[in-house]
């Protein structure tokens, strides 16, 4: 025993009288000390077990964000992984609010294997908070003859790239696109436009049937980001979008941009946006879409899944790529993606077990089965077998695309992004003219360029960009 | 004080001074101390950039706007509750049937939750289904989907939910000071032929005047405070209509990763309170009435 608890315990249980240890005090001593050898060896108890199976790799801890995909799939993916690697569990947990939980963690510098979350994952590469996977995609993937980077589709994979380093990689896939109600096409005679005239044609003819062509996600104006942008590519080319993700000068003000902006406002001014839309939530409006009172709606390929619970018994949807500009230079068969990311933090304690655990859930049977259940699409190449056949189109564009394309001012440059958002929803409601958001993008851009504390990223140019 | 019945006190006072001191005290200078640093929250990793962060602020259109919409919120509720609290209050005070049961009316939003409030006027104002579009419908005769929540009409539609859920709380605070004011001062006025408003004015708001100063600076301190109703009502992602300093220093601090610019907003906002709260108090600074 220690002298200075020794001391303590005296001056604590002897009185002033006798300072000399009787024997029921010693025994009282002896009971004191057994007692806190036990609380001792129960509180070490609470936490070393745990994290010694995760360090001796018997153990992975997967925490992920539980929204709209549910936690059933992950459950089942983490029971296979455990029937195929004998002698390991995975601890899978989910929330809503999974960020609140990742943040402490990672501060306190105990995060979990492999997580999923919105979080900022560029910054959190940047702060060293991330394991670099690179050598790890370098290893063959499960149940294929071929490496876990080859795997993963191009345009996807080349989004989580931070220079020629890879710190996170791409899960599920949506492909931003047109929704539309089929029925009400069929019944009406209305074709899917292929090109802008067509669109514009569709909406007019759509309005004169006295129905909303387009349901908008008004409170959520980054909907209409891939319209405005890919409306721009199909006139500009991919050099010139890919100048304004990169966050080129001057990128903002090419005149193919003012006029993709000025195409947008004229179709609310012309009101194919349905009145009212600046003021609805994504549910609202989709619910518009599914109840027939809107033909079409710009959402991602999770539409679907988003709205299953209430979608009308026999409503039809099925989707197109945004329509080909008459005399653009770009391709028209080039598509807009957006996807999740799952990643390992650097200062996992069984990091090995999470980057196992990531490629079991990317690999491709898996991510097949993922697309499969949950209505959507996968990072990873042929996982589109048997899907739902609303998701045809969207297959087919993929497969179609000369390139896909992603915008990443929201991942990279949040304030250009929410600047983005303001200025889309000023020129929707007719406050700004597209000149004046052109350039107050411009200058946005041009204050985040300046801004020494904002890293900067580059979205490397896909083979075959149109000049 | 014996020596006894000091240690006494101090044993008591011990535990608030350690919850004070923990969950409040500390947070309030860590937060000073990393508003100093360049800081995501989330790695371990931070810069020391001294008062970089208030220099940026100060060159931030963002921040400025948010001030603006404080300043509106702070502004128009604070004078519409004030005079209608007061209305409302001298009216339950007089021989209204009925009185009791509108107390309880007007107090009635402030059981309720902030969020359960904010969602209630959310579907209020909703141009498809909205009990407003549909009452203006009615009055009307014809269709009205106006956008209550969209850039242009946002601000306004802030006002009525602060007003409706801050009137109940002034109502019952003016009431109070209301009846404890002796009514011989007004028999004596009533005798004079004083009508009702030089009653109000002579003898009412004189010596409510501690109260309703304290009810400014409650209503200054909610108007530069307010987050609840704005982030619910803008669904988490107020845009630059509808953005407050608070809301701004919940976007930087948590979905920007800007945890120490977040916190040198946090820290000018609590200087912006005190100095509010100071301001009104100066200006409302009257010579007490007893009675």
């Amino acid at each position: 025993m220690p002298d200075h608890l020794g001391a303590w315990m005296d001056a604590r249980f002897l009185t002033h009288s006798a300072r000399k240890p009787t024997g029921a005090v010693q025994h009282y001593r002896r009971r004191c000390l057994l007692a806190a050898c036990l609380l001792a060896i129960l509180l070490a108890g609470c936490t070393s077990p745990e994290t010694g199976r995760r360090a001796s790799g018997r153990e992975i801890e997967v925490q992920i964000f539980m929204g709209g995909y549910g936690l059933d799939f992950f459950e089942k993916l983490a029971r296979t992984y455990e029937q195929a690697h004998p002698g390991v569990k995975v601890t899978l947990s989910g929330d809503p609010r999974i960020i609140d939980k990742i943040r402490p963690r990672l501060l306190a510098g105990n995060p979990p294997d492999v997580f999923w979350a919105f979080l900022p994952m560029w910054r959190l590469a940047n702060g060293g908070a991330l394991y670099e996977l690179s050598a790890d995609l370098a290893t063959p993937a499960y149940g294929q003859q071929i490496t876990w980077r080859q795997s993963f589709l191009d345009g996807p994979l080349s989004t989580a790239m931070i220079g020629d380093k890879i710190y996170f990689v791409p899960t599920d896939l949506s492909v931003m696109l047109m929704w539309y109600n089929v029925k009400m096409f069929r019944q009406h005679g209305w074709r899917v436009p292929r090109t802008l005239d067509e669109m514009l044609d569709l909406c007019e003819r759509i309005k004169a049937a006295g129905i909303a062509p387009i349901a908008f996600q008004g409170r959520y104006p980054d909907y209409a980001t891939p319209l405005l942008l890919s409306l721009f590519q199909r006139k500009a080319g991919g050099r010139p979008l890919y100048d304004v993700i990169n966050m080129k000068k001057g990128a903002w003000m090419h005149p193919d941009l003012v006029w993709a902006a000025g195409v947008l406002q004229e179709m609310v001014n012309k009101g194919y946006f349905q009145p009212g839309c600046m003021g609805m939530t994504h549910t609202e409006a989709q619910m518009e879409f599914v109840n027939g009172r809107a033909a079409m709606v710009p959402c991602g390929t999770w539409l679907k899944a988003e709205q299953a619970g209430t979608t009308p018994k026999g409503f039809e949807m099925s989707c197109f790529n945004y329509p080909a500009v008459t005399g653009g230079k770009g391709d028209p068969s080039v598509a807009c993606i957006s996807m999740g990311y799952w990643c390992v933090p650097a200062q996992a304690v069984n990091r090995k077990g999470g980057v196992d655990f990531l490629k079991w859930v990317t690999s491709r049977a898996n991510a097949n089965e993922f697309a499969r259940e949950k209505y959507t699409l996968f990072s990873i190449k042929d996982a589109d077998k048997d899907l739902c056949r609303e998701l045809a189109p969207a297959v087919a564009t993929m497969k179609q695309a000369r390139y896909t394309w992603a915008a990443m001012m929201s991942n990279w440059y949040p304030e250009l992004s929410r600047r983005l958002n303001d200025s889309l929803s000023s020129l929707m409601a007719g406050n700004m003219t597209p000149e004046e958001f052109c350039r107050r993008m411009e200058a946005q851009a041009e204050r985040t360029r300046r801004d020494r504390s904002v890293p900067k990223y580059t979205l490397p140019l896909p083979a075959g960009v149109e000049p | 004080m014996r020596h006894g019945e000091r240690r006494m006190v101090v044993l008591f006072l011990l535990p608030a001074c350690l919850l004070y001191g923990v969950l409040f005290i500390y947070p309030v200078l860590s937060s000073l101390v990393f508003s100093l640093y360049e800081w995501d929250g989330f790695s371990q990793q931070r810069r020391y950039i001294g008062l970089g962060n208030f220099t940026r602020l100060l060159a931030d259109p963002m921040f400025w706007t948010g001030l603006q919409h404080n300043l509106f919120l702070l502004a128009v509720p604070t004078v519409i509750v004030l005079v209608a609290a007061l209305f409302f209050a001298a009216v339950l005070t007089g021989r209204l049937r009925g009185a009791r049961f509108f107390r309880v009316v007007y107090f009635f939003p402030n059981i309720m939750s902030m969020v359960a409030i904010t969602l209630l006027w959310f579907f209020i104002y909703n141009p498809n289904f909205g009990l407003l579009d549909g009452l203006l419908g009615a009055v009307t005769g014809s269709k009205v989907s106006t956008v209550w929540l969209d850039p242009n009409h946002i601000m306004g539609s802030l006002v009525a939910p602060i007003v409706w859920c801050s009137l109940g709380f002034y109502l019952v605070l003016f009431l109070a000071g209301m009846e404890s004011i002796p009514t011989t001062y007004y028999d004596a006025a009533r005798v004079d032929g004083a009508n009702a408003w030089q009653q109000f004015r002579s003898i009412t708001v004189p010596l409510m005047w501690d109260i309703i100063t304290m009810a400014v600076v409650f209503l200054v301190i909610g108007g530069l405070r307010i987050f609840d109703l704005i982030f619910v009502m803008a669904l988490g992602y107020p845009n630059e209509q509808s953005q407050v300093i608070s809301t701004y220093l919940y976007e930087q601090a948590f979905n920007n990763a800007n945890m120490g610019y977040g916190l040198a907003i946090a820290v000018v906002l609590f200087v912006l309170v005190f100095a509010a709260t100071a301001i009104a108090m100066r200006l409302m600074r009257r010579e007490q009435m007893e009675y």
